[in-house]
């Protein structure tokens, strides 16, 4: 156990380094028009876009999640929570391409939507992605809360409302630049702190062998499953929902998109591909927590693994992994704000609230809704701190994606997809999911009682499916030409030459 | 069950994944920068990747899940 003085004195340090380097990007960057704020101006390198990229897909949760992953299937657990977690960016590919092709101006992808369809698609874009962007916020900063208060012993909300401070101070300054080099500085930290402790805790564990051997007498009869890579027990509980919801969750991310649209566009495909596979082995080494674990107690419930393993490290040990935390932590929290800013200056303000809103005020709303949303995301953590398990959070998370990702598809490639189709079937996809999900935890309804995994598969079919009957009954007939730009001489920084950012 | 020695391997590679990509971004961004201010100033276009880079990109994505598949075989 850290204690609480060493604990307050590692946020101070950490809060203090983010703020400071943001305000430095913030000057070196220029970063005082509304282009700057959101996307960078479109002309990030491919190594800090990539860093940005994989530290936001290294959630905070992963240090809880994966342990807990081990802990109920043992060595399998790891690759069922690590594949589907780096399967978006390689289901992204498709569509990014697609839409730097089609829409290399964009801001925010949701604006696709106003071009493509028109304001009622463009609105229930919105709807899904806020609750989405808001909900990873929850998931992340639920693990700051419970890691770093569980270690320090220091009271979860105030460690909440500490990192959420920081974060949304730091967003406030730098907005996606600010967001894209603290990742770069948190993603160096967090790889080279993970290197050392991961070696570390091994050590204090005995080493490898050590470990091997008493995971083996510890899980008994349990033995031979539990260190099988192909134990494929829990893959209805713990694999497929991950799969079908967040496996395709970075379709929908506007942090995401955000990094897509910041990058040159000659680097599109490379910085998803190496962004997504070295995520897979950060989150892999994650694992090693949950052997250690399953090594050193008969006894530990799967969700508390974590930090009943990380209690067993001494005190500079423990400081390390804290840093680790708050780096994996702030990198994902600042994406989503950021994100979140962007959505409700230029697609809710400036698309359906104020038109003829200047670069400022759009720019001044971007900045008050940083630290509006912060506000928000620390409110809705502390609400699901005491009601909610872990992984029953991180898993419905995945929800909105299976709305989006079907009808998003159709409409990139298909001429027919209509703006009546699109919008019944993200609409009535979302409204069954929440009813079935309502239903399987006895919330108001009781039945049916479904898997998760099986409503995630039934929003991508009735998602998918309606967009594309209804379409085929009401067909549009889109010319993708209308705004695609690939014919302009397409600037160094994404846009059109001469071209309004708008 | 797996052995051991394939648990110990299992972690010694995951190590040594991390600090080659680790290693390979960092290389990136002491090469590239920030932002591409030349070209910006330069004002010349940047087209989309060619169909070979994509290519690439999916071969590696194609190693990657083979990779997980050949562990899970081996690893059972």
């Amino acid at each position: 156990m850290v204690t609480q003085l060493t604990g307050a004195g590692l946020l101070a340090f950490w809060g203090l380094a983010m703020i400071a380097l943001s305000y430095y990007i913030y000057r070196r960057q220029s970063v005082t028009d509304t282009e700057e704020f959101i996307t960078a101006g479109g002309r990030a390198q491919v190594g800090l876009t990539t860093a940005s990229f994989a530290v936001t897909w290294m959630w905070a949760g992963d240090i809880l999640g994966v342990p807990q992953y081990v802990g109920i299937t043992g060595v399998a657990g790891l690759w069922m929570y690590a594949a589907p977690a780096v399967l978006s960016s390689f289901v992204v590919i498709p569509f990014a391409l697609r839409m730097r092709k089609l829409f290399p101006q964009g801001l925010t992808y949701s604006e696709y939507f106003i071009e493509r369809f028109g304001d009622w698609a463009h609105l229930a874009v919105i709807l899904v992605i806020l609750y989405t962007m808001v909900l990873g916020g929850v998931i992340q900063l639920f693990v700051g809360g419970t890691v770093i208060g569980g270690l320090t012993g220091i009271d979860p909300n105030v460690v909440m409302a500490v990192l959420m401070g920081v974060i949304g101070i730091y967003i406030l300054l730098g907005g996606l630049w600010g967001s894209m080099t603290t990742d770069f500085v948190q993603f160096v930290s967090a790889l080279a702190l993970t290197l050392i402790f991961v070696p570390l805790l091994l050590v204090e564990a005995g080493g490898p062998g050590q470990v091997y051997e008493q995971m083996a007498a510890n899980l008994g009869s349990q033995a031979s499953s539990f260190l099988s890579m192909a134990n494929l027990n829990a893959i209805e509980g713990l694999f497929l929902p991950y799969a079908l919801g967040l496996g395709v969750w970075g379709v929908v991310s506007l942090a995401t998109w955000q990094r897509v649209f910041a990058v040159r566009r000659d680097k599109t495909s490379r910085f998803l591909t190496i962004g997504g596979i070295g995520v897979f082995t950060t989150i892999a080494m994650y694992s090693v927590i949950g052997f250690v674990g399953l090594a050193a107690f008969t006894d530990v419930a799967p969700g508390n693994l974590s930090i009943e393993a990380l209690g067993l490290m001494p005190d500079w040990a423990a400081i390390l992994f804290l840093l680790v935390a708050l780096m994996v932590l702030g990198s994902s929290v600042d994406s989503y704000l950021t994100a979140i800013a962007s959505l409700t200056s230029r697609d809710i303000y400036y698309r359906h609230i104020n038109k003829g809103a200047s670069d400022d005020q759009q720019l001044r709303v971007a900045r008050a809704a940083s630290i509006g949303f912060a506000v928000v995301i620390f409110a809705a953590t502390v609400l699901a701190l005491g009601s909610i398990s872990f992984v029953q959070l991180l898993l419905i998370g995945g929800i909105g994606a299976s709305a989006l990702v079907g009808p998003f598809a159709l409409s990139l490639f298909w001429t027919k997809a209509s703006q009546t189709g699109f919008v019944t079937g993200v609409v009535v996809s979302q409204l069954v999911t929440a009813f079935l999900l309502a239903a399987s935890y006895d919330v108001v309804v009781t039945s049916p009682t479904l898997k998760l995994w099986e409503i995630m598969a039934v929003g991508h079919l009735v998602s998918t499916g309606l967009t594309a009957v209804v379409s085929a009954v009401s067909p549009d007939d889109f010319r993708f030409e209308s705004i695609a730009q690939e014919s302009s001489a397409v600037a160094a920084d994404g846009g059109v030459e001469g071209g309004d950012a708008e | 069950m797996m052995s051991q020695g394939l648990f110990t391997g299992m972690i010694v590679l995951f190590w040594v994944a991390e600090a080659l990509f680790g290693a390979l971004v960092v290389y990136w961004f002491l090469t590239q920068g920030f932002d591409s201010d030349a070209d910006t100033a330069a004002g010349r276009p940047v087209e989309l990747e060619d169909k070979s880079e994509t290519l690439r990109s999916l071969g590696m994505w194609a190693a990657f899940f083979g990779a997980i598949i050949l562990g899970i075989v081996v690893g059972a």
